[in-house]
């Protein structure tokens, strides 16, 4: 059977239903991305991780021992415990990340990663406890694709230098991600309270 | 075997209205994407920016008559003006729960700063204040 070409009324027909599925296929994908756009807005990894760093620095923290000594209750030490160098730093933080509690922080820079590891220092009770990790301490992965990274400090220029020889004003994180030499700065914070009783024990653990 | 009728021209159309669709989607969806993709490599590029300088400048000498520094970071120049907008001099408490109470006068100077960044042919701008302490009647 010889058949004839599509009348006026199907092509109309095929171009109404083309422009259909294209303006579905176009709104469709519109709401995608203003899904996605959302959702990301919400999650951005890189700065909710310089966030936590951040506060982490910010709130640098003593921790009070209590001494050995049964008949002399109100004989506490203010200890700032701050060890650092290229690759780590070990300090105590009022302000963890996965935790209410202060707690010892080791941040450690590992292959292409940048480790994270916190312990309690103090119980549920507030009863305190050494300032270390465990065996079973668990450690996070908090920054990856880094390379050449290092940590580098520098001091405070507007404190007494006893404090600011051990613990530094600012801590610098270099490394290297898409061929982009980035640095992070973070600066530790002191209150007032915090540095008079510090100076009245003057003790600083290395 | 049967022999297979050509297409004709309508139909020929209508295929090219449909390619022409798929293509101008794909190029849509893909541009739309790298749009996003850098708007959003920009945002935390900035941020992590702005905030490093900002804990950076909180370590510098100001000069209460106004200044500037200027550098790089983050593949960025930066350039941040400053300028005293008040300062005062006053005792300052300790915390509420601390035993100490005030820990002597200071003389603080509040700063506005102004931060440009500038990358390429982009530019950014950002706002800040910073606060300086000084010890009144005690040099270090």
């Amino acid at each position: 059977m010889n058949k004839p070409g599509f009348s006026l009324i199907e092509v109309l027909v095929a171009m109404v239903i083309v422009s259909l599925i294209t303006t579905t296929g176009m709104f469709a994908f519109k709401l995608a991305i203003n899904q996605i756009d959302r959702q990301s807005s919400l999650t951005f990894d890189e700065p909710m991780r310089f966030t936590q760093i951040k506060n982490l620095f910010n709130a640098t923290y003593f921790y009070v021992e209590e001494k050995n000594d049964k008949f002399r209750i109100d004989e506490f030490e203010y200890i700032y415990k701050f060890n650092k160098n290229e690759r780590e730093i070990t300090f105590v933080s009022n302000a963890p990340i996965y935790t209410k509690q202060i707690s010892l922080i080791n941040l450690k820079i590992q292959d292409r990663k940048l480790m994270y590891k916190e312990e309690p220092i103090y119980t549920e009770r507030q009863n305190y406890k050494a300032p270390v990790f465990f065996n079973d301490t668990r450690e996070y992965e908090i920054l990856n694709e880094i390379s050449n990274a290092s940590f580098s400090y520098e001091d405070a220029i507007d404190l007494p230098k006893e404090i600011s020889l051990n613990i530094p004003k600012i801590i610098k994180l270099n490394f290297l991600k898409n061929n982009i030499q980035y640095t992070y700065i973070f600066d530790t914070k002191y209150n007032f309270y915090n540095l008079k009783e510090y100076l009245k024990s003057k003790r600083v653990v290395r | 075997m049967k022999p297979r009728k050509a297409v004709i021209t309508i139909e020929v159309l209508i295929a090219l209205i449909v390619m022409f669709s798929a293509v101008v989607l794909t190029t849509s969806s893909v541009r739309t994407l790298n749009l996003f993709k850098l708007k959003k490599e920009k945002y935390e590029i900035n941020y992590t920016s702005v905030l490093s300088l900002k804990a950076m400048f909180e370590n510098r000498a100001f000069n209460p008559l106004g200044g500037s520094f200027t550098g790089k970071i983050n593949g960025f120049d930066y350039e941040m003006k400053y300028k005293l907008v008040e300062n005062r001099q006053t005792y300052v408490n300790g915390e509420t729960a601390a035993l100490s109470g005030n820990v002597g006068p200071y003389h603080i100077y509040l700063f506005e700063c102004i931060l440009d960044l500038i990358k390429d042919n982009t530019y950014s701008q950002s706002n800040f204040q910073i606060l300086k302490y000084k010890k009144v009647g005690l040099s270090e």
